[in-house]
């Protein structure tokens, strides 16, 4: 080891053996040697060439790949031939030695560099006048010359990171000279091919190198690189493309027994350059049985297989009309040929087949589509013919499809649904046309059918794993509660097995789900009949005889049924939807207990929830199935909870209906809400921040108190029974679990709290806005006075922020529910709320503001006087830490933070301007802030980089200019700011932007508003503001007189409408004449 | 393997995981969320590589990544990808609220499986917690063309925080029913995704509702 290896690999270095200190001299001697001219660049290629070290070899090519990315256009032609030539040589099998650079160092000047020398110099290598004989040839001396070469210096095989980098290297010279300076490239390197497989595999790397870095379009490109792109193709295919697909079979022939590694590469070569050749060259004679031969020879490697199957997908994707492509699938037989391939027991290799399959029928139906949209070149009586043909294709592909569908591993099921999807979307789109199930062919009612009981059996859980899923969960609950006492340490449960199997079925069923709407949707009497069957034949029998699979299936398909179903299609009737689920309602549902088939039961009752409502006979049985076990008291926590959240569902819709049994419903479950707030219940929770998903019970307790339709003494009876008791817990939480000099509370007390407050927001939903004028005096006096304790825990505890958070979102539903009624609290709770008030506290705050200036309007103005100036301060400190619109750390936190907060801020200011309260700004206690206001609202309206907010802001200026311009001048100044500032600035110079993109809706949106400015200004200040447009604005945008004066005069006699007609096309004509100034 | 002061405990495995994804998508932010790190709220750009120790703990026993924080940004010096040399496994990370990072995903894919043929990798899709993304999970479609697996994460909630490990940790043993017994101990959430949050947008949606809508807005946008 020498020392420049020594300090590569220092530099290396991460495992600690090597000091700090040590690597950093390391480093900084590598950097040094790249512009050393004693070392660079004989000794990086020297030790490219003969280091023993994979990391050496690989640095000294990294920095050689810095210089041809960067140094290389400047450096001497001489230089950048002898090291191209270098690097090549040994890419070809050289050893590198040839070259100029070989014995002195130095650039001199081989005339002959970069021809024929990497061939010359192999010995007895000769060029391949005829690569199928050549390479067979190699084929059969194979042994002695693989092992002859792999002892010398120059093919020692290097590791793939190694081979990779010189790869990419020639692809970037191939890059830069190809053709013009450096034409050979591709004949030397087949013609190399003779020295092994070494120089065949460094072959295959340098094309799939090519297509990576330049050709294919799967990869960001810059203008530069598709042009270049462009060049190289034409030049292979003009130069060489013969050449290099001849080798590719010779290499196929070659390498097919021994090295099937090899020959897959070269697979993946053809499968990637396919897209660009001509088809012909390897849909033919020649390469197809090879191609076929290798994919349906069981004695093959799976890899091989799967890369044959690649390259057929490839060809049969390739781009070209729909008669072309018929007539190529029928000439090659694909689907003859593969129909034997359904013996697959290699996953890969499945996975491979399974999207070749998929890919064929893909290419059929995308024909027959084109077809029948017209877009065929084959004319007349052709398209008829190529339309059955691709139509007889498309039956015999479908059953390998179906086949592969059902495949038990679901990556290799899913790969059909993209494909089956659009089958069935094209049938649906047909029948939507007007045309009728009796249309489908017989073909297709009997695919329909088979795709049907397929999806019914892919959705359909193990056996084994679905049981499992129960237990276990109720293991996981059990862990969750005693986890909850060592809680604390942020950790959260690992998921289990069973969670993860859930969630992928989950994601694994929701396209077999689109499928099966679909179906739905084409055939809705063989849909439901199909359901129907599958659910009686489990419904009212006995665990022991139905797997709890099964039953769990045929729910979800009704479940999927019922989905998006009208009133009509429930009516009770022979066979209707409506009939099978009150056939469900009825009956004894095996497997009820199971945690998932309890909840699907419950959903299916939402779902269904129009239904009850025409029979209102079924309610009780649904209702009881929502308060007993199978609902709100199921054991399993994720049930109840669930649970909960649906009742509250069926409750909005079922509110009349439900009013009879308002008593029982009560009763039963007063229980169960006293619990969920309770100071005990909420303590032993792991988290208790988080909200129990019970609380929506009170929601729909709300719902059925709040029905409009009950007698006021009756919802007041049933509202004091509520939220008596939870005021009472709230209050001694107070009492009994904080102490005097404790302003934040302890996490548990803080929940607790936290859940009273949104209990009773949750309960005031169902009160609408029917107490808002002041109706029903005794019932809104129940939620002042809760209202009350609220903001006396406020009060209690200020520095708890999750505890703020929630007193706000109560107010926002207090100021909802009792309107005015509010008023009297809000000085207090305002004063309390700006206490200690940070950056997201602020966001929150401002939100609460903005609802009671556009709910009270002027009333406010009082309040508002008192607080602007306070609040607009702390927004400019805030914001005057910057909000950088672009580079890297824009995107951070606190940028995005004080973005939102700018945008709540604008939209304050324009809800105060659009209520009449614009005057809050003149006050003696506001004026200072006057002028930051004005200005950060003319660059928002100008500047902003959300078209939204500048729409906010320029709406914001309209009121103002339509409130101060008129003359005596009530803001000093302020009729010159709009005229010179707003008017000159935003309504036009920012419009003639590239920036103000017209075909964006926000934009056209926001051009009406600068209509509406225009108008607004003129009307108040009139000659004054055209006379500067006339003389100052317009010439300064260089916009021609008769275009101005035409302005001038359009902004006097049109209406807004017109005049943003009239903006377009001034910008338009306007844009091109800025010379990029305002662009 | 071991870095200075630490020790790979006995018949522990241990695994060299590369992290590569465009500057700023939060690959710091994700590694130091696990043990004692710190959520990041500066912008603070890796220089070259950081190599943290993450431990696990499975049904068959702990194992160990090596997690090589990689430089989002330098295009020139340093080592680069000479970082992913020896890599097991890897995860490509990118911002769900910036277009561009994913856009670059396909780059960071080819220049990390040249270096590093056949291994596992996992995209990860980070800063879900976010509202306004601008890649929505069902625009993301690069893992299903090489055979990736994705996870949309949010390191500041702790949101899937294990899932690319435990899905790594599988394929590199061979054990499909492989699971973490115990949770590393991870920085407490910033964020939590909840529902309490609409409660508030109602009513910002109320508000902006009573605005006056403008007349016709398509008219000109058909023209």
């Amino acid at each position: 080891m020498d020392d420049f290896e020594r300090a590569i690999l220092y530099a290396f270095d991460q495992s600690g053996a090597v000091s700090a200190e040590i690597r950093k001299q390391a480093t900084d001697f590598l950097v040094r040697a790249r512009t050393e001219p004693t070392i660079w660049p004989q000794v990086f290629l020297d030790h490219f060439r003969l280091s023993d070290y994979g990391e050496v070899q690989f640095w000294c090519l990294q920095s050689i790949e810095d210089w041809v990315r960067s140094g290389y256009a400047q450096a001497d032609r001489p230089l950048r031939e002898a090291i191209r030539f270098v690097l090549f040589s040994i890419a070809c099998g050289g050893d590198g030695t040839e070259g100029p650079l070989g014995a002195g160092g130095g650039a001199g000047g081989d005339p002959s560099v970069g021809g024929q020398q990497p061939g010359r110099a192999a010995s007895g290598g000769g060029l391949l006048s005829n690569p199928a004989t050549a390479a067979s040839a190699v084929a059969s001396t194979n042994a002695a010359v693989g092992t002859g070469f792999d002892s010398s210096a120059a093919l020692k095989p290097r590791p793939v990171f190694v081979r990779n980098k010189l790869a990419q290297i020639i692809a970037q010279f191939i890059f830069l000279e190809y053709p013009a300076n450096w034409p050979s490239v591709f004949l030397d390197l087949i013609s190399s091919l003779s020295r092994g497989p070494v120089v065949a595999d460094m072959f295959c790397r340098v094309l799939i190198t090519l297509d990576e870095e330049l050709i294919s379009i799967d990869y960001p490109r810059s203008a530069e690189e598709s042009a270049a792109s462009m060049r190289v193709k034409d030049a292979i295919r003009g130069m060489c493309v013969q050449q290099m697909v001849d080798a590719w079979y010779a290499l196929i022939v070659a390498y097919r027994a021994t090295l099937p590694e090899l020959v897959a590469s070269v697979l993946e070569v053809v499968q990637r350059y396919v897209v660009w050749i001509d088809i012909i060259l390897v849909a033919n004679e020649r390469f197809m049985p090879i191609i076929f031969g290798m994919l349906c020879s069981p004695e093959e490697t799976a890899r091989l297989r799967g890369a044959a199957a690649s390259v057929l997908l490839a060809i049969v994707m390739k781009r070209m009309d729909a008669a072309s492509k018929v007539a190529l699938l029928k000439r090659l037989e694909v689907v003859e040929i593969c129909s034997s391939l359904t013996d697959v027991k290699d996953a890969e290799f499945a996975l491979k087949v399974s999207g070749l399959f998929t890919g064929i029928a893909n290419e059929v139906l995308e024909c027959l589509k084109k077809m029948e949209s017209g877009e065929c070149s084959a004319g007349g009586d052709d398209v008829a013919v190529v339309g059955a043909l691709a139509g007889s294709m498309l039956d015999r592909v479908m059953p390998a499809v179906l086949f592969f569908m059902g495949n038990r591993d679901e990556e290799v099921s899913a790969t059909t649904f993209q494909f089956l999807s659009a089958y069935v979307s094209r049938i649906k789109r047909r029948c939507s046309g007007g045309g009728h199930v009796a249309d489908l062919t017989i073909k297709e009612r009997e695919h329909l059918d088979q795709i049907l009981s397929v999806v019914r059996n892919r959705m359909r859980y193990d056996d084994d794993v679905f049981m499992s899923l129960d237990e276990v969960n109720e293991r996981g609950a059990a862990m969750a509660a005693t986890a909850a006492a060592a809680a604390g340490g942020g950790g959260s449960l690992p998921p289990t097995l069973e969670d993860e199997e859930e969630q992928r079925m989950e994601e694994y069923r929701r396209d077999l789900y689109t499928i099966f709407r679909n179906i739905a949707k084409i055939s809705p009497d063989v849909t439901r009949e199909f359901v129907q069957s599958t659910l009686s034949s489990v419904l009212g029998k006995s665990n022991e005889m139905v797997p709890s699979a099964d039953v769990e299936v045929s729910l979800t398909l009704l479940y999927l049924l019922g989905e998006g179903a009208g009133e009509d299609v429930l009516k009770p009737g022979s066979g209707s939807m409506g009939d099978i689920f009150a056939a469900l309602l009825s009956a004894k549902v095996p497997w009820h207990g199971h945690r998932i088939i309890a909840l699907s039961y419950l959903e299916i009752i939402v779902r269904f929830v129009k239904f009850l409502q025409q029979q209102p006979q079924c309610i009780p049985a649904a209702l009881t199935a929502f308060l007993d076990e199978r609902g709100v008291r199921h054991p399993n926590p994720n049930v109840s909870s669930r649970a909960s959240y649906l009742f509250m569902r069926l409750v909005k819709v079922l509110r009349t209906q439900l009013k009879v049994y308002l008593d029982t419903i009560l009763q039963s479950l007063q229980g169960i809400l006293g619990t969920i707030t309770s100071f005990e219940c909420i303590s032993s929770k792991k988290d208790p921040s988080v909200m129990d998903e019970r609380l929506y019970l009170f929601e729909a307790v709300g719902l059925l108190i709040g029905t409009d339709d009950l007698p006021a003494d009756k919802q007041l009876k049933y509202l004091a029974a509520i939220v008596g008791p939870l005021c009472e817990q709230a209050k001694n939480i107070l009492v009994n679990q904080t102490s005097a000099d404790d302003n934040v509370g302890s996490p548990q007390t803080a929940g607790a709290l936290m859940h009273f407050i949104h209990a009773l927001g949750s309960i005031s939903k169902g009160f609408g806005e029917q107490l808002a004028g002041g109706a029903k005096q005794d019932v809104s006096a129940v939620l002042k006075q809760a209202l009350g304790e609220v903001l006396g825990i406020l009060q209690r505890l200020p520095r708890n922020k999750a505890l703020r958070s929630k007193v706000i979102s109560f107010l926002h539903r207090m100021v909802e529910c009792l309107g005015s009624g509010i008023s009297p609290v809000l000085p207090i709770a305002i004063q309390q709320l700006l206490v200690d008030c940070e950056s997201r506290d602020l966001f929150e705050f401002i939100q609460l503001m903005n609802q009671l200036v556009n709910k009270f309007k002027g009333a406010m103005m009082g309040i508002l006087n008192e607080v602007v100036r306070i609040v607009l301060g702390r927004v400019f400190e805030f914001l005057s830490e910057g909000i950088t619109s672009d580079g890297l750390a824009a995107n951070t936190e606190e940028v995005r933070e004080r973005r939102e907060l700018q945008r709540i801020y604008f939209t304050f200011l324009q809800s105060i301007t659009a209520n009449d309260l614009s005057s809050v700004f003149i006050t003696p206690q506001n004026s200072g802030c006057l002028n930051d206001v004005v200005s950060s609202l003319l660059q928002g309206a100008c500047d902003h980089a959300e078209v939204p907010v500048r729409k906010i802001c320029v709406q914001a200026l309209i009121r103002l200019a339509s409130e101060w311009c008129e003359q005596p001048e009530k803001v000093p100044g302020f009729r010159r700011f709009i005229i010179e500032k707003f008017v000159t600035e935003c309504c036009l110079y920012s419009t003639l932007r590239n920036t103000f993109d017209l075909r964006d809706a926000n934009t056209v949106s926001l051009l009406g508003e600068i209509a509406v400015a225009l108008k607004t200004v003129y009307l108040k200040c009139g000659d004054e503001f055209l006379v500067h447009m006339r003389s100052v604005a317009l010439p300064t945008v260089h916009c021609p007189d008769n275009m101005a004066d035409e302005y001038c005069q359009r902004l006097q006699n049109s209406d807004t409408r017109e005049l943003r007609s009239v903006l377009k096309t001034v910008i338009e004509k306007l844009r091109p004449l800025q010379n990029g100034s305002y662009g | 393997m071991a870095l200075p002061g630490q020790q790979v405990p006995e018949n522990c495995p241990s695994f060299k995981l590369i992290i590569v994804g465009d500057g700023g998508t939060g690959k710091t932010t994700f590694v130091k969320r696990h043990l004692t790190g710190e959520f990041e709220k500066r912008y603070e750009p890796t220089i070259g590589v950081e190599v943290h120790p993450l431990d696990f703990f499975t049904n068959r026993g702990q194992i160990r990544f090596y997690c090589w924080d990689t430089a989002g940004q330098e295009k020139f010096g340093g080592l680069r990808d000479g970082y992913y040399i020896h890599g097991n496994c890897a995860i490509i990370m990118f911002d769900v609220t910036s277009r561009l990072t994913y856009k670059n995903v396909p780059t960071w894919h080819r220049d990390l499986c040249r270096v590093c043929e056949n291994i596992p990798i996992v995209l990860c899709g980070n800063k879900v917690d976010v509202k306004n993304r601008q890649v929505k999970a069902k625009q993301v479609t690069f893992h299903r063309k090489k055979n990736l697996q994705y996870y949309e994460i949010s390191a500041k909630s702790n949101y899937n925080f294990e899932k690319p490990f435990l899905y790594l940790a599988r394929k590199l043993t061979g054990d499909p029913n492989l699971h973490f017994v115990e949770s590393p101990a991870l920085a407490p959430p910033e964020v939590t995704i909840d529902i309490e949050q609409q409660n508030k947008y109602e009513a910002e949606i109320a508000a902006a509702a009573a605005q006056p809508l403008p007349d016709d807005e398509d008219e000109l946008l058909d023209s």
